[in-house]
Order: C-alpha cells, then sequence, then structure tokens
C-alpha cells in the first residue's frame, strides 16, 4: 500500500452502528493504479446508510463519491482496487460474497440508477423486454408474469403500461429516467443507490422526479444513497448527509444541521456557492483553486491548498473526523481542541 | 428590458432583435409536396430584446426552449428565417463578404458550454489565443508582441502564471482553467459583446462563482455586453440585469431579473421558480404540480404554448396566442390572465 498514513480511523461504535444500519462502510480505501502512481480516489472512508433514510453523499467530479456507489456494488475493475476497508451489507461482508450470492445481492439486495439513462438503457430492446430480462434473472417466473410485474413497475413511476413497447429513444429524458427508477425497484431491493439521477434533466422535470422518488420511498420503505454534486437539492431531500473532498468525507451531518450549521471550509464554501432567486443578492465567491492531483498527494489535509482558515498543523498531518456535536461530524483541525500531532 | 420603439441613445445600442424568428424545416412525410404541407419547427418564434453597452442580459429556459438556436442565430451560424438582428444599426443578415463578416464577429464572440469540446486537444493554450489574433489581423506587429498579448489576455482571465499556463495543452487544465481560456480567446479581439452559452454548466460548484465573477469584472472593466444563455435562473439573477424566460421558443416574461424573482407574473415563470432547489427555504418542502415537457412546436396552431401545463388555463388561451404586454414599466408578459391590464 502506497501512501499510508498514521492515521487512526473512527471505531464503528463511534459513528453509532447499530442493527438497524443496512449498510456499513468502514475505512474503504480505493486506489487506482495509474501510469505516475497510485491515485487514491477513495481514503478511509466510514458511512453507514440507516434502513429507511435517504442518506446523501455530495461532492464535486473526481471527490470519489461515484467510486463508492461502485465499490458497494462491487463494480470497481482494474486499474482500480479495493485496497483496504470493509463492506457489510445487513452485517454480511460484501467483499466476501462468491459470484453466485454476488448476482443475487446485486439488484435484488441493493439496485442503481446511474446518472445517464440513456446509456444505462439497451437501445435496441423495447423497455418491457428489459425489465422482464432483470426480473427474470432473479426470478423464476413467466414472460407473461414478469411482463405483468413491468407495468405493475410502470403504473408506480407514472408510465402508460402501453410505453412497455417502446424504445428508449421514443421516451423524453425524464420518462427514461423514470424507467429507469422502474427497473431499479423491479425486485424491491432495500438500498437504492442513485448516482446523479437528475442532474442531466431540466428542473422542472428534476423536481418532479424528486417528488415521484420521495413518495416511492414513503410507500415501499427502502433506504436511498443519493449521490449529487447539488448540494442544495440533497439538503431539501435527503435524512443525513456526508460532504466528500478528495477522496474524504469531510463533514457528516444531519442534513438540516449541515445547512443550518456547516463546519468544514469546504462545506461552507460549497454553501457559498450557489446563488439564491431569493433574500438579499450578495457576492459569492465560491471556492478559488483546484482539486488536488490524487497521485503523490502531499501530507496534511486535502483542502488545505485552497483553505482560507489554513494553519501550520493543517500541511503537516491529516486531521481527523471527529464528532463536534451528536451525530455531526468534521474533519477539521479548527474543531479539534484536542489536538493531534 | 427595453423595447424597440423605447428612447435610447443610439451610439448605446448594441444590439436590436426585433421578432426573430427560426424555423427549422423537417424532412419526411410525403414526396412532392404531397400531405400537409412543409412541417417546420418552430425553434424561435417572435423574440425581441435589445442589448445596450454594459448590459447583461440572461435568456433562460429548459432544454428545447430555443436559447442556443438564438445565439446561434446572433453570431450568424443559422440565418433567420424572420425579423431582424441589428448591429448598431446594421442589419447581420444583409452583411456580404469576408471581410464584413470578420468584422462583425470580431465584435461578437461566442463562449461555448464544453470547455473540453471547444478546445483543439493538440494545440496548446497560446495557441487558441493566437488564432483569434492572426485571422482578425489584431497583432500587426511581430511575434513577440503576441505572446505579450497572450500573456497579458491570461492575466485579465486570472491564469496565474500566464506564461506557464500558455505552454499548456488543454489536457492539463481543468473545467474552469479551460472555460478561462475560452473567454481569453474570446476576448482576444476585443469584442463588444459576448454570447455565453451555458459557460458554467459543465463546471464544478465549487469554480462556477469564479467565472460568474470574471464575467461579472470584465464587464466592469471593459464596458462588455453579454448575453448569458443559462438554464439556472439563480444564476441569471445573480448576473444578469435583465431576464427574458423563454419557453418552446417563445419570450414568455421578460424583465428586469430582480423584478423577475420577486413578482413572478407568468405561470411557467412561476413554475421554474418553484422547481429550483432553494437550500433557504428548502427544509420546508414544497411540491409542483406540473406533468409534461416542453413540447416541440410543429407548425403550431393559435393558442398558448404553455397552456396544457397551465394551472391557471382558460378557453382563450387555447385559441388566440397571447402577445407580449408590459405590465410595468420594462415587465412584460405573455399571458391572457394579465390581458386587462394591457394600456
Amino acid at each position: 500500500m502506497v501512501g499510508t498514513q498514521a492515521k487512526q480511523p473512527a471505531e464503528p461504535e463511534m459513528l453509532g452502528w447499530d442493527n438497524r444500519d443496512l449498510l456499513q462502510v468502514r475505512d474503504l480505501t480505493v486506489d487506482f493504479v495509474t501510469p505516475r502512481g497510485l491515485a487514491r480516489a477513495v481514503d478511509h472512508v466510514s458511512m453507514t446508510v440507516a434502513a429507511g433514510e435517504v442518506f446523501g453523499l455530495a461532492g464535486e467530479s473526481g471527490c470519489g463519491k461515484s467510486t463508492v456507489a461502485n465499490a458497494i456494488m462491487r463494480l470497481i475493475k482494474s486499474p482500480g482496487l479495493i485496497s483496504g476497508g470493509q463492506l457489510l451489507y445487513k452485517g454480511r461482508d460484501i467483499m466476501a460474497l462468491d459470484d453466485e450470492k454476488l448476482r443475487r445481492y446485486r439488484w435484488s439486495e441493493v439496485s442503481m440508477v446511474f446518472q445517464s439513462a440513456m446509456n444505462a438503457l439497451n437501445p435496441v430492446m423495447s423497455l418491457g423486454d428489459q425489465l422482464c430480462d432483470a426480473i427474470r434473472a432473479h426470478e423464476p417466473v413467466t414472460k407473461k408474469q414478469a411482463m405483468e410485474r413491468a407495468a405493475q413497475l410502470f403504473d408506480l413511476v407514472g408510465i402508460a403500461s402501453a410505453r412497455l413497447k417502446s424504445f428508449p429513444h421514443e421516451l423524453s429524458g425524464g420518462m427514461r429516467q423514470r424507467s429507469v427508477i422502474a427497473m431499479a425497484l423491479a425486485l424491491k431491493p432495500s438500498l437504492v443507490i442513485m448516482d446523479e439521477p437528475t442532474t442531466a434533466l431540466d428542473v422542472v422535470v428534476q423536481r418532479d422526479i424528486l417528488q415521484q422518488i420521495e413518495d416511492l420511498q414513503a410507500k415501499l420503505g427502502f433506504s436511498i444513497l443519493f449521490i449529487t454534486h447539488d448540494l442544495s437539492l440533497l439538503v431539501e431531500f435527503s435524512t443525513r448527509l456526508a460532504i466528500m473532498y478528495a477522496g474524504h468525507i469531510v463533514e457528516l451531518a444531519p442534513a438540516s444541521e449541515l445547512f443550518g450549521n456547516p463546519k468544514h471550509p469546504y462545506t461552507v464554501g460549497l454553501m457559498n456557492s450557489f446563488p439564491s432567486i431569493k433574500g438579499e443578492k450578495r457576492q459569492l465567491q465560491g471556492i478559488p483553486g483546484t482539486l488536488p492531483d490524487l497521485v503523490n498527494t502531499p501530507p496534511g489535509c486535502r483542502f488545505a491548498p485552497r483553505c482560507s482558515h489554513v494553519m501550520g498543523r493543517c500541511v503537516v498531518a491529516d486531521p481527523l473526523l471527529r464528532e463536534v456535536s451528536p451525530g455531526h461530524w468534521v474533519e477539521c483541525y479548527l474543531y479539534d481542541e484536542v489536538g493531534v500531532q | 428590458m427595453q423595447m424597440p420603439d423605447e428612447t435610447q441613445a443610439p451610439s448605446d445600442l448594441v444590439m436590436d432583435v426585433r421578432h426573430l424568428c427560426k424555423y427549422f424545416p423537417l424532412s419526411g412525410g410525403l414526396p412532392f409536396g404531397l400531405g400537409a404541407g412543409p412541417r417546420n419547427i418552430h425553434a424561435v418564434d417572435d423574440v425581441s430584446f435589445t442589448l445596450r453597452r454594459g448590459q447583461i442580459i440572461a435568456l433562460v429556459g429548459e432544454s428545447g426552449s430555443g436559447k442556443s438556436t438564438i445565439a446561434r442565430v446572433l453570431v450568424g451560424l443559422y440565418p433567420a428565417t424572420s425579423g431582424q438582428v441589428l448591429f448598431h444599426g446594421q442589419n447581420v443578415a444583409k452583411l456580404r463578404g469576408r471581410r464584413a463578416l470578420l468584422k462583425y464577429r470580431s465584435r461578437v464572440q461566442m463562449v461555448f458550454q464544453d470547455p473540453f469540446g471547444s478546445l483543439n486537444p493538440v494545440k496548446t493554450v497560446a495557441h487558441h489565443i493566437q488564432r483569434p489574433l492572426s485571422i482578425h489581423k489584431r497583432s500587426s506587429a511581430g511575434h513577440s508582441s503576441t505572446g505579450n498579448t497572450v500573456v497579458e489576455l491570461l492575466r485579465v482571465v486570472g491564469l496565474t502564471p500566464p506564461e506557464e499556463i500558455a505552454k499548456k495543452y488543454p489536457h492539463q487544465l481543468s473545467g474552469g482553467q479551460r472555460q478561462r481560456v475560452s473567454f481569453a480567446r474570446a476576448l482576444a479581439v476585443n469584442p463588444e459583446v459576448i454570447l455565453a452559452d451555458e459557460p458554467i454548466s459543465m463546471l464544478d460548484v465549487s469554480i462556477r462563482m469564479g467565472i460568474l465573477n470574471l464575467m461579472a469584472g470584465l464587464r466592469t472593466e471593459r464596458n462588455l455586453s453579454y448575453l448569458y444563455i443559462t438554464h439556472d435562473i439563480a444564476s441569471a439573477r445573480y448576473l444578469a440585469d435583465d431576464t427574458i424566460v423563454l419557453y418552446a421558443g417563445q419570450a414568455m416574461e421578460q424583465s428586469p431579473s430582480e423584478e423577475l424573482m420577486a413578482k413572478p407574473m407568468h405561470p411557467y415563470t412561476q413554475l421554474l421558480l418553484s422547481a429550483v432547489p432553494d437550500p433557504s427555504t428548502g427544509l420546508a418542502k414544497k411540491r409542483i404540480e406540473a406533468r409534461g415537457a416542453i413540447p416541440t412546436v410543429i407548425n403550431p396552431e393559435p393558442g398558448c404554448r404553455f397552456a396544457n401545463r397551465c394551472p391557471h388555463v382558460m378557453p382563450v388561451c387555447r385559441t388566440t396566442t397571447p402577445q407580449l404586454i408590459s405590465v410595468s414599466p420594462g415587465h412584460l408578459v405573455r399571458c391572457h390572465l394579465y390581458g386587462a391590464a394591457a394600456a
């Protein structure tokens, strides 16, 4: 392992893990082999998704949020590798699943909605056939029974079942995304990972689909791991949320707490990057600078070069993720009374 | 927002767009013109606005609203079907000859959405900025002065150290840096107007404000005018003096930005604003009811294009196309709800 740090991972118990937790990510570390060396895309990330929760994971491109999702689905392929940590689903180790168990775990336990519905759907198969495929790959039902299920699923997401005969290109972007959501729900999973599900859509369609996801979640009770770069949307939509920067979770808190009382300078910077349509018009700065190189990362906090509160020790050693108030975790020396060498 | 007939110092008026229409003919149907006759997509239908020196106008709309088509007509990439684009009083469609077109294009520059697609991957940053200089013969002096201009432009757009950046290739830059190069390239010919087509939509959120602030700064320093095309109505409020809300090719509402956000009149503007995620009020969830999407308008019947989605729809909306009417100074709305208010 390259770039191992003298970093004490937070104890699982400290993060309040218990049996209600559906998914536990413990110290997940993912590296990518590049010609210049290992790029650490995810660095000791720990989080949990509780049953029935909408857990938001926010961050900019390259922060590792999609890599976390792919690791949970065990979709990390060469040149990427999971070089450390544990992934537990209902207490079972995902990394230890054999091929057959993995096949059943994917989609019937944890399913995924990808950003680009056009790429997630097969362009030369009708939507009905694609849904039936997914259902029949996992359950011993006849084509006719599967088609009935598919019609119910389309009904659930508000598409006329006559559309089952349609091909992806015949639908609007919003309808395609709805049918991908229908497909993700086909096998009644306990957890649905949504990776930027509404990013490519217009704002009105986005709002409509989010409302629908919320209704479905209330009705069916699945958990959602919702990944997006749009923090303002997550604050509205999720129960708890984590902010990722350069492979680290820098802040994790209940959504209302994070919005009302952001701690990490990066989170504060992100909050100051969204112009509002209401209230006093104020000058917004965004965050100067660019993302760090993930290969040969210098020691210390990865946000230090862009941080306006940078101190001497920030560039010496990594801060730890600490609980600053109940349920509110921050990885920053500003909130570190004890002090760590 | 000024109507074309309003009094305005002529030198102050840079662009005057009058009743601009752009239709795209559809192929297909029966051969030899049999059947229903020519079918046209009405991508832009009767859009009028004026752009003054130093003014920023935002064109806001969802995909398919016609906002990019307007920009492309303005720079002359598409001919207008009808209507006029006047640049300092001169009809852009009547420009003939390479010299006249070159001159116009050096006055009106465009910045595109995709900072990856709009730069040549095998050319350095310096090359991208030198090209417009040599094409438009801005640097009659030797190569060294071109080099100075490049460095100066890079400094203006906030790329430091400029000497280093000039030698880099696009893949060595981040998205935000690339978009700054696009602005430096546009500024190279010292334009009066920049048409910025979704310049921040593909950038990470933390660097978007940097680009908007750069645009605002250039406006102040150089008295530039912008047409800022966006789907993000909140950024329109942040940057633009005036905002035009487009729906299915028509301007539904145009107004000073602050007034538009504070007092949206058109039901579509109200819908658009209610759909914006807003963390400051977002925790109290508000639901919207607006199924459907922007229609593709092919040979439209008279009537309002938003009627099928409008919560306030009246019989007249389906039979008569509403006209833009003035509801208060500079605030225009295309909606029958305000018909009685038309003076």
